[in-house]
C-alpha cells in the first residue's frame, strides 16, 4: 500500500520535471547602453532564454529608472556603482534543469546591474490599479488637544460681542 | 474587528514589482511594518515580508531612507 502511494509521488514528480515550472527574472540593465541600443540588447537577452528551450509566458520592456539606494557591480574586474539602471522583467516556463542553466548564463552577464529569479504563477501577479479603499496600515488616533484658555473675564467677553455685532 | 488588506481586496499574490502596495506597509524610514499595526493575516504579513525583501534587493525601495 505504501509502496503505491510513493510511486505515485514519483510519477508526479517526473510529471512536474517534464511540464516545468512558471519562474520570473526582473533585472537591471546598466544605464550605460544608450536608449536606441536598448532593443537589440533586450531581444539579444530574451535570446538566451529561447536558446535554452524556456516558453515566454509574459514580460515588460525595460524602463529607465532611479535606484532607491547605489550599487556597485564589478564589470570587466572594475568595481562600478550605479543609481540608475533600466529595469524590466519576463516570466517563462522551463525545467529546473534549464532554469540553472539559465541562472548561470545570468551571472554571466556583464550588462546587468542585478537580477532576481524567482518561482512564480502563471497569472498576472500584479494588483490592478484601484482608486484607494483602505488604508493598508491603521493609523494611531490622535487626541485633539484642547487649546487652553487663561480666566475667562467678563469685560474681555462683553467687548469681543460687541465687536461681533458691529 | 481586524481586516487583512489583501483577502479585503482579493489580493493572492503579492508582487515585489507593486512598489505602490508595498509602501503603504513601510514606515517613512523604510522600516517593515508589524503585523499588529498593518492587521494583516500572519500568512499574508509572511508574504509581505519576503515582497518587501525582494523589491529592496532590486532597488525598488530602499533598506534605510532619512
Amino acid at each position: 500500500m505504501a509502496k503505491a502511494k510513493v510511486s505515485v509521488d514519483i510519477d508526479e514528480n517526473i510529471e512536474e520535471e517534464v511540464k516545468g515550472s512558471v519562474y520570473e527574472v526582473g533585472y537591471i540593465i546598466v544605464p550605460t547602453i544608450a536608449e536606441e541600443n536598448l532593443g537589440e540588447e533586450v531581444t539579444l537577452f530574451k535570446d538566451m532564454f529561447t536558446e535554452q528551450g524556456a516558453t515566454f509566458i509574459s514580460d515588460e520592456y525595460p524602463k529607465m529608472m532611479e535606484l532607491a539606494y547605489e550599487m556597485s557591480r564589478s564589470i570587466a574586474n572594475k568595481k562600478q556603482k550605479f543609481s540608475y539602471g533600466y529595469f524590466g522583467w519576463v516570466k517563462f516556463e522551463c525545467s529546473t534543469a534549464q532554469a540553472r542553466i539559465i541562472k548561470d548564463l545570468l551571472d554571466k552577464n556583464e550588462k546587468l546591474v542585478r537580477y532576481l529569479m524567482i518561482k512564480t504563477v502563471r497569472e498576472s501577479t500584479l494588483s490592478p490599479k484601484r482608486p484607494y479603499k483602505t488604508e493598508g496600515v491603521k493609523r494611531r488616533s490622535t487626541t485633539h488637544k484642547v487649546e487652553e484658555t487663561g480666566p475667562i473675564n467678563e469685560e474681555t467677553i462683553d467687548k469681543e460681542i460687541d465687536a461681533l455685532i458691529v | 474587528m481586524k481586516q487583512d488588506y489583501f483577502s479585503l481586496n482579493n489580493i493572492k499574490h503579492i508582487d515585489y514589482k507593486d512598489v505602490e502596495l508595498l509602501r503603504r506597509f513601510i514606515t517613512p524610514s523604510a522600516r517593515m511594518i508589524a503585523r499588529h499595526r498593518t492587521d494583516v493575516t500572519a500568512k499574508n504579513q509572511r508574504k509581505l515580508a519576503i515582497a518587501i525583501k525582494r523589491a529592496r534587493f532590486m532597488g525598488l525601495l530602499p533598506y534605510i531612507a532619512k
